[in-house]
C-alpha cells in the first residue's frame, strides 16, 4: 500500500516514455530494455528527448551523468545502515530509485527485503507503464505526433512536487532561463548541461544567502 | 548512432551512479557539494521542460495553456498524475477545437 502514490506517478511516466521511444525511433524491444536496465523515468525521457534531436551520444551520456549525480549519495546512505554483501549491492544498485528508497526508509529502520520489496514494485509499475505506452502506439500510431508535448508535460508534472522551496524555485527558474537562451545558439544537451550548472548555482547561492539572513534575524 | 548503444550505455552509466554509492559507504561528501547536488533535478527537468514547450511553439498556444492547466492541477491537487491527464485533456480540447 506505501508504493500506491509512487505506483501513480511511475504509470504514466512509464506511459509517456513508451510513447516518446518510438517517436524517437526506439523499437519496442529496445524500448522495454531500456526500462528494464536504466529504471529512471527522468534519465530515460531525458534520452529519447535528446535522441529526437540527434544528440550526440557522448552529450547524451554526460546529460544523464548530470541528472543522476545524486544516485551516489543514494547509495552511500544505504551503505552505510546495511552490511550487503556483493551480489546484494549489485541487485539493489540495479533496481534502486530515489522513490523506493524514500518508501524503504520512511517504514522504519532499513531493512534489505523492504527495500528490495520497495525497488522491485517500482520495476513492475515502472515497466508496465512503458509497455501501455508502446501498446498505444501500436493502437493509435497518430499519437506519436504529440510525443514532444508528452515529455515536455511529464518533466513539468515531475518538476512540480519538487519546488517546496524558495532556492528550488530560483534553480528552476534560472535553469529554465538559461536553457532558453542555450537552446537557440548551442546542441540540446549542452544547453541542458549549462542549464543544470546555473540552476544549481542559483540554487546554492539563494541556500546560503537565506542562511545568513535567518542567522542575522535571531541575532535581532 | 545505434539506439541499442545508446540504450547499453545508458543503463551502464546509471548502474555505475548507483553502484558507486553502495561500493564505498565511508566516502564523505562535502557539504557544499551536498547542498549543491540536491538542486540537479530540479535545474535539469525545468531545463528541459522550458525547450520541450519551446520546441512545441509550431502547434500555437494549445500547449502552453496546457502546461498552465498541469501547473494548477499539480499545484491544487500534489499529485503528478493528476497534472499529466489535465495536460493532456486541456491539449486535446484545444487541439479538437
Amino acid at each position: 500500500m506505501a508504493m500506491m502514490p509512487l505506483w501513480a506517478g511511475a504509470i504514466p511516466s512509464g506511459i509517456a516514455f513508451g510513447l516518446a521511444a518510438r517517436a524517437a525511433g526506439l523499437g519496442v524491444a529496445q524500448a522495454q530494455m531500456m526500462s528494464g536496465l536504466a529504471i529512471s523515468a527522468a534519465a530515460q525521457l531525458t534520452v529519447v528527448a535528446l535522441m529526437r534531436v540527434h544528440t550526440p551520444l557522448l552529450l547524451v551520456l554526460a546529460t544523464v551523468l548530470t541528472l543522476g549525480a545524486e544516485l551516489p549519495l543514494l547509495g552511500l546512505a544505504i551503505g552505510r545502515r546495511l552490511r550487503l554483501t556483493w551480489p546484494q549491492r549489485v541487485l539493489v544498485a540495479w533496481l534502486l530509485t530515489d522513490g523506493a528508497y524514500g518508501v524503504a526508509a520512511a517504514l522504519g529502520p532499513l531493512e534489505l527485503p523492504v527495500l528490495l520489496g520497495a525497488e522491485s514494485s517500482m520495476f513492475v509499475a515502472w515497466n508496465v507503464g512503458t509497455a501501455l505506452g508502446l501498446a498505444a502506439v501500436r493502437a493509435v500510431p497518430g499519437v506519436v505526433g504529440a510525443a514532444g508535448f508528452v515529455v515536455a508535460l511529464t518533466f513539468l508534472a515531475v518538476l512540480l512536487p519538487l519546488l517546496r522551496s524558495r532556492p528550488a524555485v530560483v534553480a528552476a527558474a534560472v535553469a529554465g532561463a538559461v536553457a532558453l537562451g542555450l537552446s537557440r545558439v548551442a546542441p540540446a544537451g549542452v544547453g541542458v548541461l549549462g542549464a543544470a550548472l546555473a540552476g544549481c548555482g542559483a540554487g546554492s547561492l539563494t541556500l546560503v544567502g537565506g542562511g545568513r539572513r535567518s542567522a542575522a534575524r535571531s541575532l535581532t | 548512432m545505434s539506439a541499442l548503444v545508446v540504450v547499453l550505455a545508458v543503463a551502464a552509466s546509471l548502474f555505475a551512479l548507483r553502484l558507486a554509492g553502495l561500493a564505498a559507504p565511508q566516502v564523505r561528501i562535502p557539504p557544499a557539494w551536498d547542498r549543491t547536488l540536491a538542486f540537479v533535478p530540479v535545474s535539469v527537468l525545468a531545463a528541459l521542460a522550458v525547450t520541450g514547450f519551446a520546441g512545441e511553439a509550431r502547434l500555437g498556444m494549445a500547449p502552453f495553456v496546457a502546461a498552465a492547466g498541469a501547473v494548477v492541477a499539480g499545484r491544487r491537487t500534489g499529485r503528478m498524475w493528476v497534472s499529466i491527464v489535465v495536460g493532456i485533456a486541456v491539449f486535446a480540447i484545444l487541439g479538437a477545437v
